[in-house]
């Protein structure tokens, strides 16, 4: 008997059609998303999570079907290659998608993919894109973690390669302070349900006419442990215009500061030669 | 919204569909701009901010006096240098600049 008679989907209530409009659009060319489609694109994501395929008369999440039948399946193989790669930034493009094109088959195996259940490319869409949201974090991950050491930036950092590390709370300690590496929009979606809980985020950023922009955003008490002093406001429109001078963003009752990861790496080095360095 | 929607697509349509995105995702050069993601990053975190509390203070004699604020709950209370939140105790303390 085919599965097609068995697999069936609910896709959760409220996935709207705009939902779906975006989330194509983000997989066809993710360039050209407005903020409100960037919001409507985590809200689409949200929904997926929780809308249910039921087969083998069980049913799961979206969620629950990406931990069993990728994450628990290709996440430490992937990691353990990808720590090997000599020169990451050139080579886990290719890592990256061989493993995405396997992810494919392993659900169209688990007969997980119908043609004639048009919602079945709802899950693998969303598995592929929570893959490729996953691996690039971690590729960034390991190539800030090499210049920190080429850097000699003296700091302390989880050990990617094991399960219960990569859920740790902060990606690396530096002068006690507590940080984070992340691509941006890695970290909206793994943020979604906490608060800004470290001291200290290492992101990727980028505006229309400029080049993409390592930088480091944090607490203004993280700032002033590296020995920070003068900032400049700024707004969320122009803080990339405004580097490489430190800039402050307060919205409501939040501030952070923005500085080039360059000028955070000098600050930190210079702080811990004063200081005699250590991470306790 | 005249394009096709996912689950609007042929078969093949879909695949070539994941298929470019695998291709094009699997470069780093996917991030959203600055100020998109700075906006998003600020709602996210307003919308944490469930409940906001100020508190004023002086100092007398050198030392903190914070004010016990005028709004009332259970669950925060104020005397002195200290702020009690829940089971969770601040402790000011004041330092001279260098």
């Amino acid at each position: 008997m085919s599965n097609e008679n068995l697999l069936s989907f609910r896709i959760k209530q409220g996935f709207t059609k705009e939902h779906e409009f975006v989330f194509t659009r983000y997989l066809q060319d993710d360039r050209h998303l407005t903020i409100d489609m960037w919001r409507l694109l985590y809200e689409a994501v949200a929904l997926l999570d929780q809308s249910e395929v039921h087969f083998d008369q069980t049913r799961y999440t979206f969620r629950q079907v990406y931990n069993l039948y990728i994450d628990q399946a290709f996440a430490d193989e992937y990691i353990e290659q990808l720590v090997l790669l000599p020169d990451v930034i050139t080579q886990f493009p290719s890592l990256t998608a061989t493993f995405a094109r396997r992810i494919v088959s392993t659900l169209e195996q688990a007969q997980l993919r119908s043609r004639s259940i048009p919602q079945s490319i709802l899950l693998l869409a969303y598995c592929v894109y929570w893959w490729q949201s996953f691996t690039r974090g971690y590729a960034f991950e390991i190539e800030v973690k090499r210049d920190l050491e080429a850097s000699q930036i003296i700091f302390d950092m989880h050990d990617i390669r094991s399960r219960a590390e990569r859920y740790s709370p902060a990606d690396l300690v530096v002068l006690t302070l507590m940080g984070d590496i992340k691509t941006s929009t890695y970290f909206l979606q793994e943020s979604s349900e906490q608060a800004l809980p470290n001291d200290f985020y290492i992101t990727r950023m980028y505006e229309q006419g400029h080049a993409k922009t390592l930088v480091v955003f944090q607490k203004p008490f993280a700032w002033r442990r590296i020995g920070g002093r003068s900032v400049i406001p700024g707004e969320l429109e122009n803080v990339l215009k405004l580097l490489p001078r430190p800039v402050q963003v307060t919205q409501a009752n939040t501030v952070l500061v923005v500085v080039e990861y360059a000028t955070w790496k000098v600050l930190v080095k210079q702080t811990q030669k004063r200081g005699g360095v250590n991470n306790d | 919204m005249t394009e096709k929607l996912l689950t609007e697509m042929s078969y093949d349509e879909m695949n070539a569909l994941i298929d470019n995105y695998i291709d094009h995702s699997s470069q780093q050069s996917s991030e959203m701009p600055a100020s998109a993601f700075l906006t998003l990053l600020f709602e996210n975190l307003a919308k944490r901010a469930k409940q906001v509390f100020e508190v004023e203070g002086c100092v007398i004699d050198g030392k903190l006096v914070l004010i016990q604020p005028e709004i009332m709950t259970a669950d925060l209370y104020v005397q002195n240098n200290q702020i009690v939140i829940g089971d969770q105790r601040i402790v000011v303390r004041l330092s001279a600049l260098n």
